[in-house]
């Protein structure tokens, strides 16, 4: 063993315990004193069909999740709802009708959605009484998507009050559960405090004010010729926050949400959210790429036994969801790939045998229709209308679809 | 449990670091133990069912058939958990045997393979043979056997201790009151290594990974994959080794090194004195030499360099490439004296470009590698369809890491450096890895 001076090892102890709990600390003000944006209670819906919102550059997927959860707090709610993964993010009014309309379909999609956080959201829309009133639609993550993970797992960007909703308000109570609940929580927490992308945005949102990260729109505006003025000067905030750190103004241009209206109108990639909580971002560009994902058993998402927890995820939900007249249909929608057999496809088949009394769209095998993606795991809008007309065969959709 | 992960990073390992340090001298060992069966059972009970099991077994033969008569024993049943845990389906796959027989032992080819058997599995026989030959006099308390091999910062990826490495460090903490850390070193290498296992390894996976199996992938794009993770499974193993040295220190364990920086050796042969060096002088002390070392060179090189292949994963593919470095070192032999006149940085590219286009055999089956050159050589010179710029640079920023990068200045030095043995600066690579442990991937070590 080295030989070690003792007040030279405790000194530098001392000084790499400070440092690194003064980043921790700048990491959790940021986080503690930014405006949580579920709070502001956007209104996607503020111009009836036409609204669209906006999202500014620099802005994570959990305060995204928080922007449309305040949403779902104060929205009629909807006949049908998706709840699902970016997958589906696709999935609009469009599919159901050919049309705008507000109020027949939401889709509550959100980023990595598992299987086992649907089962938290569906809880928490339950007991906050905001259930889709004739059907809701799970999508599950294709096992294909991600070599099985997203499934089972949990992953800390839901917002945090549906962290581990299901356990938390339905568990068994028991102690040790409890604790496990407190570890995972702080897990959670850590998660929004110190992911670099959270990290960025909670800073950004301690210096620049929330409203200008993100813009609720009239899609009609685009029609405007002067839609450009005063949209792309810099907010007073990115300037002074830019000012601070001495970079040159373009860069605080390039924060503003100017830009990204710009952007928008011009049919550039852009992110935001239609009033039926779909993606505007068409996904376009990327590529589409055959057998994109590797499922090589170095890093599967699923191990064997998963069947029954994805079984048992998939009754909670329906449990949750049945009251008579409400259906709920499971989708798995599919990836675009060749034929190909994996242990964690066998995985979700077998847990689907042991649940034939629920209603399961299964389109794994629709994975060779290239015309149904934008990219690998993205389907298309025309995807959607298929599962649309499955749902119309199936009887499940309510009237007016 | 992952290194890199919250849990193990904000309240396993300090909470364990904390009590180790606050517990009385006679219960340290026990607090170690504790944490390492724990940290082990975390995921499954079954595992550390298997583990204990195999400890046992080893710790009650080397004392009712202690001397050779026992070695036979005692190896018996740690490996037999290694043959069913992961390599039974693939013999049965060998042999051909179908369904109808499969599912006559299905339970068995339920189990998933535990996390680092192959490593633990290799610790015990070492000790068995140790212990039967009498390098290891005193039979331990099975309680100092079990932490022998359960010690969590090197339980699942290594590196391979013997127990004379380790018994006279874990007598010391039960004797010694007051412990002094040297925590400079620890978290310098418990920092450079998370650090550069998400840098060096987690982000350039999900690159390589883009192009492994597309059938969309150009040539350079197939040859951009396959160098790339050449730096992967450099980086993702050898980062784990230094935290696993780095946390061992925390509780003044001193392990050994694995690596010494592989990709500079000059030639196949010196590849294996740097890389994974604790497997590869196990396997020389168990294995090549009590096949008769030089006395049949060929005969044993081969075997030796196989059962290397089949410790890394049960498959075809994992043989091929141990045949494929046995290739290597006996071709080196033949042609040393041309060889060995080359130029250093010929001699260093030629080996590491030799040894990189063996790694792909560690992420592809057979078909798909014999696949993968076919493609590159039918059409070499296809722009790239799934790699820009940014990857491009980003690799290369590694490569000039792993090229030009000094150890023996930067890493293990004996004299402080100003940069990189500072406070401030493991501070920042800590923050800065927890940061981007949303990147954060399993150790590809994990499942041999």
């Amino acid at each position: 063993m080295d030989t070690i001076d003792s007040r030279s090892q405790v000194r530098y102890l001392q000084r790499f315990l400070a440092v690194l709990a003064g980043l921790l600390g700048c990491a959790t003000l940021a986080f503690v004193a930014k405006r949580n944006l579920r709070d502001l209670r956007v209104d996607f819906q503020k111009h009836g069909a036409d609204t669209v919102v906006l999202i500014g550059k620099m802005v994570s997927r959990s305060e995204r999740a928080d922007l449309r959860l305040g949403f779902a707090d104060i929205m009629a709610v909807p006949r049908i709802g998706n709840i699902g993964n970016h997958q589906t993010q696709l999935m609009s009014e469009q599919n159901f009708s050919g049309r705008s309309r507000v109020g027949y379909f939401y889709n509550y999609w959100y980023e990595s959605m598992t299987l086992r956080e649907a089962r938290d959201y569906v809880a928490f829309l339950k007991d906050t009484q905001r259930l889709p009133r004739d059907l809701v639609l799970i999508s599950v993550t294709t096992p294909h998507a991600d070599n099985g993970a997203f499934i089972v797992d949990h992953h800390h960007e839901l917002p945090t009050q549906l962290a581990y909703y299901y356990e938390r308000t339905r568990g068994s109570g028991a102690a040790a559960d409890l604790w496990r609940h407190r570890l995972q929580m702080l897990d959670g927490y850590a998660y929004k405090i110190l992911d670099w992308k959270n990290m960025i945005a909670n800073g950004l949102d301690f210096v620049v004010a929330s409203p200008r990260r993100y813009r609720v729109i009239n899609r009609r505006v685009c029609e405007r010729e002067d839609r450009h003025r005063g949209e792309t000067r810099p907010s007073p905030e990115a300037l002074l926050l830019f000012g601070v750190v001495a970079v040159p103004p373009t860069a605080a241009r390039w924060l503003s949400m100017g830009p990204v209206v710009t952007a928008y109108c011009n049919r550039e990639l852009s992110m935001g959210f239609a009033y039926d909580g779909s993606s505007i971002d068409a996904g376009t560009g990327r590529g589409l790429v055959l057998n994109q994902v590797d499922m090589g058993s170095d890093n599967r998402g699923l191990v064997a036994g998963d069947e029954d927890r994805i079984a048992g995820y998939m009754r909670d939900i329906d449990e949750l969801l049945s009251d008579g007249h409400r259906r709920v249909v499971f989708l798995i929608p599919p990836v675009y790939e060749s034929e190909r057999a994996s242990f964690v496809d066998g995985v979700m088949t077998r847990a689907l045998d042991s649940v034939p009394e629920l209603e399961v769209v299964d389109h794994r095998h629709r994975h060779a229709e290239k015309e149904n993606f934008v990219e690998y795991l993205h389907p298309n809008a025309r995807y959607f209308d298929l599962v649309v007309e499955e749902l119309r065969k199936r009887r499940v959709l309510p009237p007016g679809g | 449990m992952n290194f890199s992960t919250f849990d193990f990073v904000l309240w396993f390992f300090p909470a364990v670091a904390l009590l180790f340090h606050v517990a009385p001298v006679k219960l340290r060992l026990v607090v170690l133990l504790c944490a390492s069966l724990g940290f082990y059972g975390y995921h499954g009970l079954w595992p550390l069912a298997g583990l204990l099991a195999s400890v046992l077994w080893a710790h009650l033969i080397s004392r009712w058939l202690p001397g050779r008569r026992g070695i036979a024993w005692a190896i018996l049943v740690p490996l037999l958990v290694l043959f069913v845990a992961k390599y039974l389906a693939f013999t049965l796959d060998l042999l051909g045997v179908d369904g109808r027989a499969r599912s006559l032992i299905l339970p068995l080819l339920a189990v998933s393979m535990p996390a680092g058997i192959s490593f633990y599995t290799f610790q015990l026989v070492g000790y068995s043979i140790d212990r039967a030959e009498g390098r290891v006099p005193d039979p331990p308390r099975w309680q100092r056997l079990c932490l022998f091999v359960a010690f969590f910062p090197q339980l699942i990826a290594g590196p391979i201790v013997r127990y004379d490495q380790v018994a006279p460090q874990f007598a010391r903490l039960t004797t010694e009151k007051i412990l002094q850390p040297n925590w400079r070193r620890a978290l310098k290498f418990v920092s450079i290594g998370l650090f550069l296992k998400i840098f060096g390894a987690d982000i350039l996976r999900g690159f390589q990974e883009k192009a492994a199996r597309a059938d969309a992938a150009s040539s350079i794009d197939q040859l951009f994959s396959a160098f790339s993770y050449s730096f992967v499974i450099y980086y993702d193993f050898w980062a784990y080794s230094l935290i696993a040295m780095g946390l061992g220190l925390v509780f003044c364990i001193e392990l050994p090194r694995n690596f010494n920086e592989p990709y500079l050796a000059v030639n196949p042969q010196e590849f294996w004195r740097r890389w994974h060096i604790t497997l590869s002088s196990w396997l020389r002390d168990y294995v090549y030499f009590r096949l008769g070392g030089n006395h049949r060179y060929l005969r044993n090189i081969f075997i030796v360099f196989v059962v290397c292949g089949i410790w890394h994963g049960a498959g075809l593919n994992f043989v091929v490439w141990g045949a494929y470095h046995t290739g290597l070192v006996v071709g080196y032999r033949v042609i040393r004296e041309h060889w060995d006149r080359l130029p250093r940085h010929v001699a260093i590219a030629l080996t590491f470009g030799l040894v990189s286009l063996g790694w792909p055999l560690f992420y592809l089956d057979l078909p798909h590698f014999v696949r993968l050159f076919a493609s590159m050589a039918d059409d070499p010179w296809r722009a790239p369809h799934i790699y820009g710029m940014s990857h491009f640079l980003y690799t290369a920023l590694v490569a000039v890491w792993v090229f030009a990068a000094r150890e023996s200045r930067w890493l293990y030095n004996a004299r402080s450096h100003a940069f990189f043995d500072a406070p401030v600066l493991h501070a920042i690579l800590t923050f800065t890895a927890l940061s981007f442990f949303s990147y954060s991937r399993t150790f590809i070590y994990f499942v041999f």
